[in-house]
């Protein structure tokens, strides 16, 4: 017996999906084994006795609430993701460094403009963690220069360099919550 | 290591694994059933478990089964939790 997956489940799925969007995950496969768990789970109550209704709502609710769910799985996909980029914005910012400290280097335009795109980048993948991307990459040109140059002068304007790489990690966030809101309107 | 335990004897879908753990705990663990997924997925990541596709009566379900990675940890997981639960036993004997 397989009871048809009611609109209530359909409806379901789409909120999960979103939520999932918002956390900057989109996993077919697990939506797909969601849809199937209800359906098994709807044709259970029935078989019960339960009206496909009441099974609906039954499975749901066992299933537990979209928001929860979504961000549980988030979670785990998470701790992967940012172990992986805070190895990759510490080995860029660190390579940015090592430019930047080079005697014949004077183009401190290509530097921010450095900061600014790689932060910017790290912060579309992982928009959770903005601010751990940009102090990851943004941290080593400063300490550089006051580490070569101690003075006020120096640590103030290091205040000033951060400020380029926490400025393109928001952006960049910014734009993948832009780009999720986007898919959610037209879904 | 109770999604493992419960994989030990045979594969199993997401549902028959929740069926499974609610019987076999008489009705204790008895968890938001989403939240097995994100774990299902995390010890398919961690290479204990595996999984694929499977279709009957039109309907398609992710099939998991252990690995042998999956049974050396689980039996490594067992014997820890032996260990812990006699201790805990030993103490609380104790008290009363």
């Amino acid at each position: 017996m397989s009871a048809r997956v009611p609109q209530e489940v359909e409806a379901y799925l789409s909120r999960l999906g979103a939520e999932l969007r918002k956390r900057g995950v989109s996993d077919a496969r697990f939506l797909e084994e969601t849809r199937g768990h209800l359906s098994d789970a709807i044709d259970d109550g029935v078989r019960r006795g339960l009206t496909p209704e009441a099974a609906s709502d039954e499975a749901l609710l066992r299933f537990g609430d979209a928001h929860m769910v979504a961000a549980k799985f988030a979670a785990g996909r998470d701790r992967v993701l940012h172990g992986i980029l805070l190895g990759v914005a510490l080995a860029l910012g660190l390579a940015i460094a090592w430019i930047d400290s080079r005697p014949h280097w004077d183009d401190s335009g290509i530097t921010a403009g450095l900061l600014l795109l790689t932060a910017g980048l790290l912060g579309l993948i992982g928009p959770r963690r903005a601010w751990l991307w940009a102090l990851a990459i943004g941290l080593w040109v400063p300490l550089n220069l006051v580490i070569e140059k101690p003075s006020r002068g120096n640590i103030l304007g290091g205040f000033v360099i951060l400020a380029i790489p926490m400025l393109g990690a928001y952006a960049g966030m910014a734009v993948r919550r832009l780009m999720a809101r986007s898919i959610d309107q037209q879904a | 290591m109770l999604l493992l335990a419960a994989l030990e004897s045979r594969p199993a879908h997401g549902y028959a694994l929740v069926e499974t753990l609610r019987l076999r705990s008489g009705g204790t663990f008895d968890l938001p059933e989403g939240t097995l997924y994100p774990a299902l997925h995390r010890l398919e990541n961690a290479g204990l478990v595996a999984s694929e596709w499977s279709e009957s009566s039109g309907r398609r379900r992710r099939v998991y089964q252990l690995t042998a990675k999956g049974r050396s940890s689980l039996v490594e997981k067992e014997s820890n939790w032996r260990r812990f639960a006699q201790a805990v036993d030993g103490v609380v004997e104790g008290i009363a």
